[in-house]
């Protein structure tokens, strides 16, 4: 029964809200003063781990789910999330080889990844501004931030690779692809493209509040189940407290000014309205429709990575339930906490296939 | 190796999945890090394209507008707004999503300001036209 197809979608399973539990927590890392654009790229150790296990032509297919789906759950911004390909890309093909060569350490590959990553988004800048950009300015500071940076992810790499030896040994029975998984409705698929160019053009909190109404009505309608506000603030409410804490400390409005206390909740009410998005994200089939779009661009072997990041939007919630009980075990023991977390995700994924 | 490692290894194997044993550190890590440190230094051999102007340089999506440096205006351009005051020009407020220029420190010397959603930079030096004369703007 312990099928090569069975043993990949669990672990791609693991690895994929790994990943996605990381770019959490990076978004809610407040912003370093001198270096705002600065960011850690902690879940890129889950692509070095990728890499190394499934190719990297898979690590690209990877880079599209996680991109897909951390936009879905986190908000969906256009130019990071450009920029953010265009690294990913250039930096897993370049990675990518280092590593195939394998006489490399991961840590030597993560520095070379973030670094080739700084400069793809450099070029890709400076493509965008019209030459005007001096990128001599940048480039220094960018070599010696990715020196840190890649060393941290390739540290996590490391460590991550060790505890996810035992993924394997626990399987589930069957595996479902996403073809056979759910009728996709275009309709719904259109109006969701509509609400997210319409989320990037207006931020205020009428636009917030009427998409708010839209969706409880809409949930009605189309008998979508959203979360109950209990349900919902015990899935969502660590991410909005700590979006919340962080965004007071990365912004340069003064401490006694009101705006310094009200401009962050427009992060939450931003989140909030993404957070109420995914059931609809996932029943109207959204990222079935992507992945066959990808499926054509990819080789075949690729599909488990998209059927995995088919499932993500259903099983992340349940996820975020257990995070209470992570989050008690995280200080004292860092390597407990991800073991457990392994554990809950298998347990759900069993639930959800039978 | 304890004996339970290497049978889940085999187990592995089995499936068809590679054994990966990632190495922390290996002597060829070196001369990456030496690649990395000398691209860091590479904007500093290779001849100085950009010119450092006397005004505050400001590039929007289509013109280029030349400001002096003890001047103290504030402009407006695409809802992004920009302080000159003291030597020193910052981006004050800006409809972008993330807020990046806003919190960059003020620039009155070398680098940039840089709104990339809105298409804004704002700098002391620019790339030369060495084909055309230098024309001051700010004369006319």
């Amino acid at each position: 029964m312990h099928t090569e197809k069975n043993t990949q979608y669990t672990e791609k399973t693991i690895l994929l809200i790994l990943a996605f539990l990381l770019a959490g927590i990076e978004r809610f890392i407040p912003v370093f003063p001198l270096l705002p654009w600065l960011k850690i790229g902690l879940l890129h150790s889950i692509t070095l781990i990728w890499i190394t296990r499934f190719g990297i032509l898979d690590a690209l297919a990877f880079i599209f789910v996680r991109q897909w789906v951390t936009a879905a759950f986190f908000g969906f911004s256009l130019m990071p999330f450009v920029l953010g390909t265009a690294g990913s890309i250039s930096s897993v093909i370049l990675g990518g080889i280092l590593i195939k060569s394998q006489r490399f350490g991961i840590i030597g590959v993560a520095i070379f990844s973030a670094l080739v990553h700084n400069i793809t988004q450099l070029f890709v800048l400076f493509l965008m501004m019209n030459g005007n950009f001096v990128w001599q300015w940048q480039l220094p500071i960018m070599a010696i931030v990715s020196i840190f940076t890649g060393a941290i992810t390739g540290f996590l790499a490391f460590e991550i690779n060790k505890i996810s030896f035992d993924f394997s040994l626990q399987k589930t029975e069957n595996s479902k692809t996403f073809e056979t998984h759910k009728k996709t409705n275009y309709l719904a698929i259109f109006a969701l493209i509509f609400v997210i160019i319409l989320t990037i053009i207006f931020e205020s909190y009428y636009f917030y509040f009427a998409v708010f109404i839209g969706i409880l009505i809409f949930s009605k309608i189309v008998k979508c189940e959203i979360p109950s506000p209990v349900k919902f603030m015990k899935r969502y409410g660590i991410f909005i407290f700590a979006l919340y804490f962080s965004s007071l400390f990365s912004q340069k409005v003064e401490f006694s000014n009101i705006n310094f206390w009200i401009f962050p909740l427009m992060q939450v009410a931003k989140i909030s309205i993404w957070f109420l998005l995914t059931p609809f994200f996932q029943s109207s089939g959204f990222f079935t429709v992507f992945y066959k779009l990808l499926l054509k661009i990819f080789p075949k072997k690729c599909s488990e990575t998209f059927a995995v990041g088919a499932i993500m939007p259903q099983i992340f919630p349940q996820i975020l339930e257990e995070l209470p009980q992570i989050i008690k075990v995280v200080f004292k023991n860092p390597k407990a906490a991800v073991k457990i977390l392994v554990e809950k995700s298998q347990n759900i994924l069993r639930d959800w296939e039978s | 190796m304890p004996r339970e490692t290497e049978q889940k290894q085999l187990w592995r194997a089995k499936d068809g999945l590679q054994i990966v044993n990632m190495k922390l550190f290996s002597p060829f890590d070196l001369l990456i890090l030496a690649v990395v440190i000398l691209s860091a230094f590479f904007p500093f051999f290779i001849e100085n394209l950009s010119e450092k102007s006397d005004n505050f340089v400001i590039f929007t999506e289509d013109e280029k507008i030349e400001i002096s440096i003890e001047s103290d205006t504030i402009l407006f351009i695409n809802s992004v707004e920009i302080r000159i005051k003291n030597g020193a020009a910052k981006i004050v407020e800006s409809n972008c999503p993330n807020q990046i220029c806003v919190l960059q420190k003020p620039l009155s010397d070398n680098g940039q300001i840089v709104c990339v959603p809105n298409k804004i930079i704002v700098s002391r030096s620019f790339k030369s036209d060495k084909k055309q004369p230098k024309v001051d703007v700010y004369a006319h």
